[in-house]
């Protein structure tokens, strides 16, 4: 295997590539991605969004945040050449929901916020309550690598460029025209 | 941030190697040999080892404390001792006065002031107590991955260090080229593909 530095310098544009197929998959195709796990039954952009253009000499940036946040201004940096670097997401079960941030760079999964852990006092209700905890950590990492698995499977089949990227292509254009009729009406 | 904030990061590893022999008995025996050590009265900067997760203060690996469900779950104590410049600084000029005052001289030669600079230093590491810095992990032995609930550079680095010479075990990091070489299930000829892959333009 590649020493991790190289490897990590050289196929840094996985993660970021990864992040904005994730983006349009949520967008087109949610129910197909929580199929991947038996227990996610939706998966949501969360608040925040970054964006990263690195085509240039100079890098440019756009953070954007809230929960209503339109992401017209990310969609359109998109079309230049830019990148999901960072995604905050949302997921669902029946009964609980997790929300994380992932960042294409490195797959670290940041400020996983889960349900509290029950009050423990003894040997025995620590371990429940690690148990428990290690259930929902391992649930959103479960689902985070199987849909990488699929975001790699598609990324090294033969239908990557004219299938995927550019179903990439249609769906940041489709926005871009509906931007502009909106703007026209 | 531990394992029981309400929010955690999470950075991935895989386990690369196996331990021969009794798995429980070797992990406690890196655990304890790798303990982390107090340095309250000790000139050391710094110190890190293993500690118990739940009672980071009073590491104590006997039993199976260690393991739970099917996971070894410990926690990387790093304890540092932070000299506040200002502090140095008075310690500094007090002590050059009272060398000068003892030599009866006006200076101090630049050898001379690099020896007090290193005796103030260990003389306030004596005295300041260490701030520790707790970061938890599970340890999946069976599946050979590991969670470490820190995104800290120099924590993952020390991690990385310390876990290699307890256990004799490599950790590789889990970053978009490694998820998808080892967690993707890719034989050969598709672990070729992803070598050969560029950059796309939309």
């Amino acid at each position: 295997m590649l020493d991790l530095t190289v490897a990590y310098h050289r196929y840094r544009f996985l993660g970021d590539e990864f992040l904005t197929w994730l983006w349009q998959g949520i967008e087109t195709r949610a129910a197909a991605l929580c199929a991947l796990h038996p227990e996610i039954l939706a998966v949501e952009i969360g608040d925040r969004l970054v964006i990263e253009n690195r085509t240039g000499q100079s890098k440019e940036k756009i953070t954007i945040k809230g929960d209503h946040a339109g992401l017209e201004e990310a969609k359109l940096a998109l079309r230049k050449g830019a990148w999901v670097s960072e995604i905050a997401l949302l997921l669902r079960t029946a009964e609980k929901e997790y929300r994380l941030t992932v960042k294409g760079e490195n797959l670290n999964l940041c400020g996983i916020k889960i349900p509290s852990a029950s009050a423990f006092a003894s040997p025995e209700e620590l371990e429940s309550s690690f148990l428990e905890r290690i259930d929902h950590i391992s649930k959103v990492i479960d689902f985070f690598d199987n849909i990488f698995s699929l975001y790699i499977s598609e990324r090294i089949s033969a239908k990557w460029k004219n299938v995927h990227l550019s179903s990439m292509r249609k769906w940041m254009l489709d926005e871009g025209a509906k931007k502009r009729g909106v703007m026209n009406t | 941030m531990g394992f029981f904030s309400s929010s955690v990061s999470v950075v991935r590893y895989r386990v690369e190697g196996k331990i021969t022999g009794n798995l429980t008995e070797a992990v406690r025996e890196g655990l304890k040999r790798h303990a982390i050590r107090e340095i309250e009265d000790d000139p050391a900067e710094s110190c890190s080892g293993w500690t118990s997760f739940g009672s980071p203060f009073q590491p104590d690996f006997e039993g199976d404390s260690f393991l739970l469900g099917n996971h070894f779950v410990f926690s990387l104590r790093i304890d540092r001792k932070p000299i506040p410049a200002s502090l140095f600084q008075k310690e500094f000029t007090l002590s050059s006065r009272r060398r000068l005052r003892e030599t009866r001289r006006s200076f101090l030669s630049r050898d001379e002031k690099q020896a007090l600079k290193e005796k103030v230093t260990a003389s306030l590491l004596a005295r300041i107590p260490p701030v520790p810095h707790v970061y938890d992990l599970v340890w999946n032995y069976e599946q050979a991955g590991l969670f470490f609930f820190s995104v800290q550079k120099t924590a993952n680095e020390e991690l990385e260090r310390l876990f290699r010479r307890s256990f004799s075990l490599s950790l590789i990091r889990i970053i978009p080229y490694t998820a998808a070489e080892l967690q993707c299930g890719l034989g050969a000829k598709e672990k070729d593909l992803l070598a050969a892959l560029t950059p796309s333009r939309i």
